[in-house]
Parts: C-alpha cells; sequence; structure tokens
C-alpha cells in the first residue's frame, strides 16, 4: 500500500515535472536575450566607430 | 461547450475558401509580381558587377538606369503587387469570398498598376528617367514618369478601397463578431499603405508641372520629405504583411497554435498608429531641420522596436511551444525539432532570425551620432537588403509554395519542396555576402548610389575592392535564387499535379480569451495616426514653405 503510494507519487511528479517542461519558455528568455545582445553589440561597435572618428 | 464551439468554427472556417474568381485575381498579382522580380533580378545582378568593377556596361545602358528600374521593379511593383495578391487571397478566405465589387476594384487596381509600371519602365529605358528608385527633386524625369506613378498608386487606392469596402460589409452582416485574424491584418496594412501615400502623392503631383516646364522651381525640402513620409512607411508596410504570415501561417505549419490575439492586434494597432513619423531618420543629416523635430522623429522611428521585440518575443514562445510538444527537451532543445525541411516555415523561418541583425541595424540608423558613420554608404543598402531582402521577401517566398498551389489547385509536391529548400539556402547564402560585404565596406567609408570607381586609384576606395568582389559573388547566388523561385513559382501556378494544398491558418490556444472587441475601433486608430502624423509633419513642413530654400529648377546628370 505504502510503496503503491510512493510510486503514485513519483509518477505524479514526472508528470508535472513533464507539463512543466512543455509549457516552459525558459527557451525564449534566452533567444530574447540573445536578440537584446545583438542589439547592444551592434549599437555599442558603431559608437565605437563614431567616437574613433571625432 | 468551449471546446465544441470551437470546433464547429474550425470546421466552418475550413469550409472558406478562395473561389475560382477570387484565386484569378491573386494569380493575376502574382504572375507580375515573379516577372519584375525576374527583370529587377537580372538588372541587380549588372548592378552588382558593374559596382565591382567586373562589369562595363554598354553605352546604351548607364549605372543608374539600371538602379532606378533594379529599384523600381523590386521596391515598388514586386512588393506591391505581392502584397495585394497575397492580402486579397487572405480577405477573400477569411470573408468566405469577395465582394462582386470589391473584385472588380482589384481588377481596376489591376489595370492602373500595368498601366503606370508600363510607363515608368518605357521612360526608364529610353534613358528618361534616370532619378534613382527615390524619384525625389533635383533630379527631374520626364513627365510621364511621375504620370506612370501616379496610375500605380491609384492602382493602390483602389485595393484599399477594396479592402475597406469589403471589412465594412462583414462587420455589417457579423454584428458584434470580431473579423478574423488575417482580414484584421488586412485591414492595418491598407489602412497604412492608404495614408502612407498620401505623402507621396502630393510630391508627385506637385513635380509634374515642375518636369513639364510650367512651374520654373520646386521646394526641395518639401519634396523629400514628402518621399520619406511615404518611404520610411513602405518599408513597415511590407513588414506588417511579412508579420501577418509570421503570427498567423507559420504556427500552423509547425503543428502549433498562434499567439494570443490581444498582442497580435496589439502589435498591427502599434505598427500602423506609430509608422508614418519617423521619415526625418532618412534625412537626419539634412540641413534646415530643428534638432528638436529631429529628435521627435528618431524617438518615433525607434519607437517601431516595440511591436518588433513584442513579435520576437511571441514567436519564439510559439516556437518554443510548438517544438517542446514535439518533444524538445532542454533549454533550447526545441529549436531542433521544428520542421526545418519544410520550406513553407524555412523560409520565413530564415526571414525572422534575418531580422535580427536588420532591426539591429535599423537602430543604428536611427540614432543620430551612428547615423553620420553610416550615411550614403553602402551599409545602407546592406540593411535594406537584409530587411527587405530576407525578412520580408523571404517571407513572401515561403508563402508563395503553399497559397500558389492552393489558388491554382495543385499540390506543393515533395520534389517541389526540396527545390524550395535549395532556393532557400542559395538565397540565404546570396544574401548574406552580398548584404554582409555592403554592411561592412560601408562601415569602411564606401559610397552608395555610385558607379564603380577607383577615386583616382586611391588607398581608401582600392581597399573597398575585395568587399565589392563579395558583394558581386552575391549578386550572382541571388540571381540564382530568382530564377529557382520564378520556375517554382510558375510551375506551381500551371504544371504541378492537380490537388488540394492546405491553406495554413492557426488557431488560438485552447484556453484563449476572447478577442477584445476594443481592437476593431479602426475610426479611433485612424484619428490617432493623423494626430502623430500632424505631431511630426505639420511644423516642419510649415517650416519649409514659410522659409523656403531656394527654388530647384529640374536637373539632369546624366
Amino acid at each position: 500500500m505504502m510503496a503503491e503510494r510512493q510510486l503514485s507519487r513519483s509518477t505524479q511528479s514526472v508528470k508535472s515535472s513533464n507539463a512543466e517542461d512543455e509549457n516552459s519558455l525558459r527557451g525564449t528568455l534566452v533567444s530574447v536575450g540573445v536578440v537584446g545582445a545583438v542589439i547592444i553589440i551592434v549599437w555599442v561597435s558603431v559608437f565605437w566607430l563614431y567616437m574613433s572618428r571625432v | 461547450m468551449e471546446n465544441a464551439l470551437r470546433e464547429t468554427i474550425s470546421q466552418k472556417s475550413s469550409l472558406l475558401g478562395v473561389n475560382t474568381e477570387d484565386a484569378k485575381v491573386s494569380l493575376s498579382y502574382f504572375s507580375v509580381s515573379f516577372v519584375s522580380l525576374l527583370i529587377g533580378g537580372v538588372l541587380g545582378l549588372l548592378q552588382g558587377l558593374e559596382r565591382a568593377g567586373l562589369l562595363q556596361l554598354p553605352p546604351w545602358l548607364n549605372y543608374y538606369q539600371v538602379l532606378t528600374a533594379h529599384g523600381i521593379l523590386l521596391l515598388l511593383v514586386f512588393s506591391t503587387t505581392f502584397t495585394i495578391g497575397y492580402q486579397y487571397a487572405n480577405l477573400s478566405h477569411s470573408f468566405g469570398g469577395l465582394l462582386p465589387k470589391v473584385r472588380k476594384l482589384a481588377w481596376i487596381g489591376f489595370a492602373l498598376m500595368i498601366v503606370g509600371t508600363i510607363m515608368v519602365a518605357v521612360m526608364i529605358v529610353l534613358n528618361e528617367a534616370s532619378v534613382l528608385y527615390t524619384f525625389y527633386p533635383p533630379l527631374a524625369a520626364h513627365p510621364l514618369f511621375y504620370v506612370g506613378l501616379v496610375f500605380l498608386v491609384l492602382g493602390i487606392w483602389a485595393c484599399c478601397f477594396g479592402v475597406f469596402i469589403n471589412h465594412r460589409h462583414w462587420k455589417k452582416i457579423n454584428p458584434g463578431q470580431p473579423v478574423p485574424l488575417l482580414a484584421f491584418f488586412a485591414m492595418g496594412v491598407f489602412v497604412l499603405w492608404f495614408f502612407a501615400s498620401l505623402g507621396v502623392t502630393i510630391e508627385v503631383l506637385t513635380l509634374i508641372p515642375w518636369s513639364m516646364g510650367l512651374v520654373e522651381t520646386t521646394n526641395v525640402m518639401v519634396g523629400r520629405t514628402l518621399f520619406w513620409w511615404f518611404g520610411h512607411s513602405l518599408v513597415n508596410i511590407w513588414y506588417l504583411v511579412a508579420v501577418s504570415a509570421w503570427y498567423v501561417i507559420v504556427p500552423k505549419i509547425i503543428g502549433g497554435r498562434h499567439f494570443n490575439e490581444k498582442l497580435i492586434r496589439l502589435v498591427v494597432i502599434l505598427l500602423v498608429i506609430l509608422n508614418i513619423p519617423g521619415g526625418f531618420h532618412h534625412q537626419i543629416v539634412d540641413p534646415g531641420i530643428s534638432l528638436s523635430v529631429k529628435f521627435l522623429h528618431v524617438f518615433m522611428s525607434l519607437s517601431i522596436a516595440v511591436p518588433s521585440l513584442m513579435t520576437a518575443f511571441a514567436m519564439f514562445a510559439v516556437f518554443e511551444r510548438a517544438g517542446r510538444k514535439l518533444g524538445g527537451k532542454g533549454v533550447l532543445g526545441w529549436f531542433k525539432k521544428l520542421p526545418w525541411g519544410d520550406v513553407r516555415f524555412l523560409a520565413p523561418m530564415i526571414a525572422m532570425i534575418a531580422f535580427i541583425p536588420g532591426g539591429a541595424g535599423g537602430i543604428v540608423n536611427t540614432s543620430n551620432q551612428l547615423n553620420q558613420v553610416v550615411h550614403n554608404t553602402l551599409w545602407v543598402v546592406g540593411h535594406f537588403h537584409v530587411t527587405v531582402g530576407m525578412s520580408v521577401v523571404m517571407t513572401f517566398f515561403g508563402i508563395s509554395y503553399w497559397l500558389i498551389p492552393y489558388l491554382s489547385k495543385r499540390q506543393l509536391t515533395p520534389k517541389m519542396n526540396k527545390i524550395g529548400v535549395i532556393q532557400t539556402i542559395i538565397w540565404t547564402i546570396g544574401m548574406i555576402l552580398m548584404a554582409g560585404s555592403q554592411h561592412l565596406v560601408g562601415l569602411l567609408g564606401d559610397p552608395r548610389r555610385t558607379s564603380f570607381t577607383t577615386y583616382g586609384d586611391h588607398p581608401t576606395a582600392l581597399s573597398w575592392i575585395p568587399y565589392e568582389y563579395v558583394m558581386g559573388i552575391g549578386a550572382t547566388l541571388l540571381l540564382v535564387g530568382v530564377i529557382i523561385q520564378v520556375y517554382a513559382v510558375f510551375n506551381m501556378m500551371f504544371f504541378a499535379p492537380k490537388g488540394e494544398t492546405e491553406y495554413p491558418v492557426a488557431e488560438p490556444e485552447d484556453d484563449a480569451r476572447p478577442v477584445p472587441m476594443w481592437t476593431e475601433r479602426w475610426g479611433l486608430w485612424i484619428v490617432l495616426l493623423l494626430m502623430v502624423v500632424a505631431m511630426a509633419y505639420v511644423v516642419p513642413i510649415m517650416d519649409f514653405v514659410l522659409h523656403a530654400p531656394p527654388g530647384s529648377p529640374p536637373i539632369r546628370t546624366w
């Protein structure tokens, strides 16, 4: 009985972690971070060129 | 209950479709579009090779003639006719067919555009209009060139009114219902197009008597400003068209659902309202414009980054959800699960990725000090080849692989899909080589709008040549891409096996909330649009008129 309960709990936890994984938007967070980084790098690089030429 | 209702709606929507009469409209526009792409592509290669010093044009064909024709055929004719063909198909699909009078308007628009394009093209071929695709004064073309442009604009207006009439009719017979998402996008595109084209219409109407000699001079500042009122907005009209496919079509192709409709509609509304008042970032080094007005336009140009970043977030979220459902694990495992072998996904996906450097480059262009580094250099040419040639055009190519067989009641075969994938790869490499080298050599000072020259073998000019060779190689690959694409389009239009093709329209998430009806208040959005246009343009244009610089006579440099 006890073992069955433990098994059911662990199945539930696997299910919920799977569901969590399916709904996770961690990759989206990383991806928009990359977009932000590209914008900053490009902007700073050209601004550096501007400063070195004035 | 909700699910049952959703299923009913879904079944109902699957019954909709583009009828034969409406399909003819879209296919006719697409035919003009891809013929223009072929001619414009050939001219693009000639230009690229001449600019690299690898080809000398014959005496009867000058570089600026080729540049003008390439720009007008691709930036105006190709993009306009594709947009109308695609948006009218979307409208027909969403509304269950176009109204007969709207179809008539689309045909009238088609005829007007053909007449206009022929007039413009003939004038360029006769070397009477080598005024570059930006055609603002003081360069003056033959009057018929401007008359041709008027016909093009009238054609666009006919299509705008068609969309407005059909939208109004649908709202009347479906009271209290939100219009389908693709039709909402169509409204956004054509509202923006109508108001954006007002500026260039006024400009062209003033240039006709000037080019005919009836008026001696023209106000160059006003002419340039009215052009960029339109030119800046046009870029975002194409962008909005591409975005409609990113939000609504691509999620269905990857087996996902579209993102929250409220956000999507907000993106459309923001792009429509905020767009027009950014024109001065194209004139940021022009004299005679006050710093405060320039700052206002810089701010408005940068405001477009807001809906663009919202789109980046939403699209990544759609991809991640779909990829995880397909078994993607970890932080970025979902990326590999996406259907990379499907050209209907691959082409628009690369288009979206290209918008990351494209958007970053746009922010550089619009920043005052940074603009001084890149102004009038090949960087700008590289920028619009990445944004238009990749982000917009590759989305258009991706659309063509399902929409054209759908309209011609044929199939996208696995073989054609493979050809499409190869075309996409060739196009991507070509654009990376060409636009990449243009960006880099632009930073070294290589000017745009100039035929090949070594400036008397000046060492700086000689240092640009290797980049220009890479540009020529990229342009060659792009023409190969154009030829494959045009072959694919006409094959799918006339020769592919008969059959059914899906019109991929994504559904909302199961737990999606009802569409907010306040987003449908187009009257309010137009009032807000006019308010920001007035805020940005009334003061400077009055200033240009009241404190006008000496007027310019028509100038012909060729």
